[in-house]
């Protein structure tokens, strides 16, 4: 720490010749100039090291002990700036460089949009350069407010525009309108079926209902429809009672809404041996790193092949990025190795049948629709090789399987 | 004189009764030394000799010789100084 100030404060040494040099040391460390270094170098002559700021009170001790002072070297900042000052165009060079960066540095190099993804880039630059967001735009002239209030106003689909410098960085930070997905199709619907089961209930909101509980219903048959037609005898007193808009003989087209719930059974045979065998790993980790150019590869830590008698790899490539985006050919490659131990698990035949279960009743589970409930599971055992267990699981649920179909096509 | 003896024995007194460092109270000379390399002298009233083999500082009461080999000083201010070489001896004559 003493020696960086000293540095910058720079500092002398100098050679001292006298008859009472202990008087000189003595009146220098009281008039508070610290001298270091102290080397004798004969019966009357010395030299010492000071700091530049304390070199003038010197003068005044070495003209009271009659000694002569002379300087050796001079070192630190100081003298390094008078270097400078005796070539000015170092200095003027020096000067011209950092006010040539700082005048750069007001000018735009990058305009960058982020957070879209539906609206296109270039719809929001083309906006953003007519408002003077480019490359090479002074950037005291640029309004963000303004230019961010012409993009909001000239890009469909934007909640919200934010334009902020980041140095010599232009960034466009967007927020796009979220559509709510809901509403499906605007227009006339049918009502199918997305599975095949029984029908249990129906529940028919807008449209016709055209099949009945305990229907069996294959996929894609049409369970609502929302194409009404008129009713075919017109004279039947007890249709003529109910208050229908759609007396008219013609047909009405309507957005079929409603619930059908069905049992649906899910069948499968599944085999599953016994006993598990596999590789499982132990945690053991080795790492291989290679630097790879063009087409040769140097390994430069790790060993070169898989230390382990069983192992699985995983290869990592790192491109170094240099500034920005400026890639260097030079790419690390990093190869782990994991061991591997071999298992095997016993189990017992009840054992592999319930995970066969699990694993069925877990594929069921994602196909399911939310508010689906399994009602009842069978599972029956079927002859199979040694070794293996064969089994019929069936599941049978409760779900609701209509989804809607359009039919703008279908006949008037 | 006989109120200077009062003086220095009321401060002795005064120093081991509130258990204060006696260089604090009375200005003697503290002297660290690491090895025989170097030395730290805290409370110097000046240097009477200086050489490469011997070097003799005034303290309060007296003066303090070092003697050794290829001495320098290493700094020196106002109330402390720095010796460093290889000390032989460090003589008191108090």
């Amino acid at each position: 720490m003493r020696k960086w100030w000293s540095f910058w404060l720079g500092f002398l040494r100098i050679r001292i010749e006298g008859k009472h040099l202990e008087k000189f040391i003595n009146l220098s460390a009281n008039r508070g100039v610290p001298l270091f270094d102290l080397r004798r170098e004969g019966p009357d002559r010395m030299s010492a090291k000071v700091r530049l700021d304390g070199f003038r009170s010197l003068r005044h001790v070495a003209r009271k002990t009659r000694s002569k002072v002379r300087i050796e070297e001079r070192s630190g900042f100081p003298f390094a700036m008078t270097v400078v000052k005796n070539r000015r165009s170092i200095y003027i060079g020096a000067l011209l460089f950092i006010f040539t960066l700082y005048i750069l540095s007001t000018f735009i190099w990058d305009v960058d949009v982020v957070g879209n993804e539906k609206v296109d880039k270039q719809i929001i630059l083309e906006v953003a350069q007519s408002q003077g967001l480019h490359v090479g735009r002074w950037k005291p002239t640029i309004d963000l407010r303004e230019s961010e209030r012409a993009i909001m106003n000239n890009v469909p689909g934007l909640e919200w525009v934010g334009v902020y410098a980041k140095g010599t960085r232009i960034v466009i930070e967007v927020e796009e309108k979220v559509m709510p997905q809901t509403p499906p199709v605007a227009g006339v619907q049918h009502i199918v079926a997305a599975k095949e089961g029984i029908i249990q209930r129906i529940l028919v909101l807008v449209g016709e209902g055209k099949v009945k509980e305990g229907d069996k219903v294959q996929k894609g048959d049409l369970l609502i429809s929302g194409l009404i037609y008129a009713p075919e005898k017109l004279d039947d007193p007890s249709q003529k009672e109910e208050d229908k808009p759609q007396d008219l003989a013609i047909l009405e087209k309507v957005q079929a809404k409603g619930e059908v719930w069905a049992q649906v059974w899910y069948e499968k045979i599944i085999e599953e041996p016994i006993h598990l065998e596999g590789a499982i790993p132990t945690g053991e980790v080795t790492s291989q790193w290679r630097i790879k150019w063009r087409n040769q590869e140097t390994i430069i830590k790790g060993p070169s092949e898989s230390p382990y008698e069983v192992s699985k790899e995983e290869v990592y490539i790192r491109t170094p990025l240099l500034w920005r985006n400026l890639q260097i050919p030079v790419e690390l490659v990093e190869k782990e190795f994991y061991e591997l131990r071999p298992y095997r698990q016993e189990r017992s035949v009840e054992e592999a049948i319930v995970s066969a279960q699990d694993r069925f009743q877990r594929e069921v589970k994602e196909n399911l629709t939310p508010s689906a409930r399994i009602l009842r599971e069978v599972v029956s055992p079927q002859p199979a090789e040694p070794n293996l267990v064969k089994v019929k699981i069936t599941i049978e649920t409760l779900e609701n399987i209509a989804t809607s179909q359009t039919f703008e096509g279908a006949n008037p | 004189m006989a109120w200077e003896k009062g003086k220095e024995r009321l401060q002795k007194a005064l120093s081991g009764f509130l258990e204060m460092p006696k260089d604090v109270l009375m200005d003697y000379p503290k002297l660290t030394m690491i090895g025989n390399v170097q030395l730290v002298l805290e409370n110097h009233r000046g240097i009477v000799e200086y050489s490469e083999e011997k070097m003799r500082i005034l303290v309060t009461g007296g003066q303090v010789e070092i003697r050794g080999q290829q001495l320098i000083l290493k700094t020196i201010l106002p109330e402390e100084l720095v010796v460093e070489g290889r000390i032989k001896e460090v003589i008191f004559d108090l």
